[in-house]
């Protein structure tokens, strides 16, 4: 059995919390609730034959990520950082979240979910930026947590990439 | 060689300049060398490596021979220490930490010792405010003092032990109590990393003071933190300290052993399976008994002994009065002519109760002389009635009819047996009652002998050799004649005999052939039999039937023959 820690990491309202809850109870709410602190949950799977546990540490979103607490992210073996599709900032705060994480507890495997896919008429984001982060080799994924598209793929993907980097 | 004036010969001074001078010639040459040598190796920087290749030796020698050595070292190590502290204390602690605990442990155990032995004799004697509140409790509660500090500080269960990495406080093994339901132990792992964390951070406090101790209700969580790991324990009731020093035991040992896997630790819990054991030897379970004072002790022993004692005594009595009651029973069921239909013990005494055949023994007797019980403490009714048990038919029979003491009566082979002799008249006694009693009796009168019958048979006997000769042509005797009087007696002999024995008796008058052949003179018979009838007739109580047979003319003999008929 391998268990391993996954950090969600992005600007407040991006969909972290849907996700997890997706992810994990195959459910979505509309009704948004502010995560205080941090909310834990676990995911089993198997990947390559392994059991693997994920444990789900879904930080509560701020712009300002000075404030995330460095044990949050201590031991983590995943992070992955969500954006919102609709709102362009959110891009920004999850590089600059990328780059304190890497500074904290140094490179450890991650995704970019650009999320809310389901309204993607509303969509601000940048082609040109998103390119050059895939160039740079980021992960980047679209996800729905509203509609469940791409999630489960996302969470598998990071697992691989824990178990067998 | 010159004397010295002022000097004795063989004086210490003499001696010396003497062994100056001598040196001087011998070894002149060289002595200049010497000295030119010892500069050049004092004004030598020694060399390093050199050093440090005799270093190791040196110190061994050095420390054989005495502590100058370590004196000299310990400075600077304090001092090495002290810098290497400052950089950065987990290094050290690091390296130390599974040799301090036990050290520390140790030295505190036993003033510690003394504390909660301090404290347990507070809560016992004295106001508290935790004494208060469960006194307070017992009133409220209606139960005793002691029964609340029973549910409130005898009882504590370890129910899980986690152990969890300290990195993403993730979970690296879990046991758990036996009937104990786990909820998810990863999540709870994580939300103590977080717990931990908060209040590591929240308060600044150091290392030492972290998190050890949360109480939920009466649910408490003990923690105890190593360099790469921490062990939870999930504690119903009060925790003894003692718990907290086995976790830190084997939270150290797990450090110890896993050093590597702590260090290079990735997620895979693997090898961290091999810990379970002890994390199991964590699951204590334990009733503490809180000390009792010593009175109290003293009470309660001497109260055992009471107990004991009383209960030894009641056990004897229970064991007699048993063994008194099979007794009872046994005696009172064997005994003939008695029926039990009623046994039990009340109030402290016995009520028996059943049939009771008038002839059948005393029941109280029997009580008391087959069980030992005193008819004061017996009670309950006999009814009477007649039993059928051959022996108190038997009983019964002979309290009725009391055998002669030429008779016997007994019970053989299911049938009454009657031996020896007796009147007539008791053995139609005893016949009736016999039956009466019994209802149905089968009689045996084989060996018994009728006295009355066997006189009338005697009598009879007598009567049938009495033949009377008359004289030729005679038709009567003499009233005088000597053979009438035992004939006649006879004959009375016979009648009283036979009415005794209630036998039918027939007297036939025949005549007899003489034994000289003189044939009787045709026509007297009848004559000479009347005349002989009326005699008889005379003295005859009429038991008997006298018949004179017609038929017999022959003779002038006329005998007497005598039929008995015993009664049925
Ligand atoms: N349309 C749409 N709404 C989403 C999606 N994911 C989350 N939301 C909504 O966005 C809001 C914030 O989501 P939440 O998961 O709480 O964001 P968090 O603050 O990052 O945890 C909620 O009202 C969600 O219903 C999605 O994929 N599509
Ligand atoms: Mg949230």
């Amino acid at each position: 059995m391998i268990r391993k820690k996954v950090c969600m990491l992005g600007a407040f309202a991006v969909g972290k919390t849907s996700l997890v809850a997706r992810f994990v109870d195959r459910m979505y709410s509309d009704r948004y609730e502010t995560t205080v602190g941090v909310r834990i949950r676990k995911k089993s799977l198997e990947v390559a034959g392994r059991e693997l546990s994920m444990v789900l540490w879904d930080i509560h979103g701020e712009d300002d990520f000075q404030s995330i607490k460095s044990s949050y992210l201590r031991g983590a073996g995943g992070v992955l950082l969500v954006a919102d599709g609709t709102r362009a900032g959110t891009l920004d705060t999850a590089l600059g979240l990328r780059q304190f994480a890497q500074d904290l507890i140094g490179e450890i495997p991650f995704l970019l979910l650009l999320n809310k896919t389901d309204l993607v008429a509303q969509w601000e984001l940048d082609k040109g930026s998103l390119a050059k982060l895939e160039e740079a080799g980021w992960r980047v994924r679209r996800t729905s947590a509203k509609e469940g598209e791409g999630v489960e793929e996302a969470f598998v993907e990071l697992a691989a990439l824990m178990v067998e980097p | 060689m010159s004397m010295e004036p002022d000097s004795e010969p063989g004086s210490p001074e003499l001696a010396a300049r003497e062994l100056d001078r001598l040196k001087e010639l011998l070894i002149g040459p060289e002595k200049a060398e010497i000295s030119e040598l010892r500069q050049v190796v004092e004004g030598q920087e020694i060399e390093p490596r050199a050093v440090g290749a005799v270093l190791p030796d040196a110190i061994l020698l050095r420390q054989g021979e005495d502590d100058r050595l370590a004196d000299a070292l310990a400075p600077t190590i304090e001092a090495a220490i002290q810098t290497s502290v400052q950089r950065d204390p987990s290094t050290l602690a690091n390296a130390i930490f599974p040799l301090m605990g036990p050290a520390i442990r140790k030295s505190i155990s036993q003033s510690l010792a003394a504390m909660v032995e301090g404290l347990n004799r507070t809560v016992e004697y004295s106001f508290t405010p935790r004494g208060l509140s469960w006194r307070l409790e017992a009133l409220r509660t209606g139960r005793s003092f002691g029964e609340i500090v029973l549910l409130k500080s005898l009882v504590f269960r370890v129910e899980e032990v986690f152990l969890i990495h300290r990195e993403g406080a993730i979970l690296l093994e879990h046991v758990v109590a036996p009937t104990v339901v786990s909820r998810d132990p990863e999540m709870i792992a994580s939300m103590l990393g977080v717990l931990h964390d908060y209040i590591h951070e929240s308060f600044t406090v150091g290392e030492e003071q972290a998190l050890e101790h949360v109480e939920f209700g009466d649910l408490v969580l003990e923690v105890v933190r190593g360099p790469k790991a921490i062990l939870v324990a999930t504690v119903r009731g009060t925790a003894p300290r003692s718990l907290r020093e086995r976790m830190l035991e084997t939270l150290e040992e797990i450090h110890a052993e896993k050093s590597r896997d702590l260090a290079n630790f990735e997620g895979d819990t693997m090898p961290f399976v091999t810990t379970r054991p002890l994390l199991f030897d964590c699951l204590e379970e334990e009733r503490r008994e809180t000390k009792p004072n010593p009175m109290g002790k003293l009470i309660l022993a001497s109260a055992c002994v009471v107990a004991m004692v009383l209960l030894v005594i009641y056990a004897f009595n229970v064991v007699n009065r048993r063994d008194r009651w099979r007794k009872a029973i046994a005696a009172l069921e064997s005994e003939p002519g008695l029926v039990l239909t009623t046994a039990r013990e009340e109030d402290g005494g016995y009520v028996f109760a059943g049939l009771r055949d008038p002839l059948a023994r005393d029941p109280l007797d029997l009580l008391q002389a087959e069980a030992g019980i005193d008819p004061a403490n017996v009670s309950g009714e006999w009814e009477p009635y007649h039993a059928l048990t051959p022996e108190m038919v038997l009983s019964r029979i002979q309290g009725l009819v009391p055998a002669p003491s030429t008779a016997e009566v007994s019970w053989a082979d299911g049938r009454l047996t009657l031996s020896g002799r007796a009147r007539h008249a008791w053995i139609v006694a005893l016949r009736t009652v016999a039956l009466a009693v019994s209802g149905e009796l089968e009689l045996d009168e084989s060996a018994l002998v009728d006295i009355d019958l066997e006189q009338a048979q005697a009598a009879a006997a007598r009567l049938e050799t009495q033949a009377l000769r008359f004289p030729p042509g005679e038709g009567r005797l003499a009233a005088d004649d000597p053979r009438l009087r035992p004939l006649l007696d006879a004959f009375r002999d016979l009648e009283r005999a036979a009415r005794q024995a209630e036998a039918r008796v027939r007297v036939d008058l025949v005549a007899v052939q003489t034994e000289d052949g003189t044939a009787s003179v045709p026509g007297l018979f009848l004559p000479r039999a009347e005349f002989l009838r009326s005699l008889l007739d005379q003295v005859s109580s009429g038991w008997a039937r006298l018949v004179v047979s017609e038929e017999s003319r022959v003779g002038d003999e006329v005998a007497l023959r005598v039929r008995l008929d015993p009664a049925e």
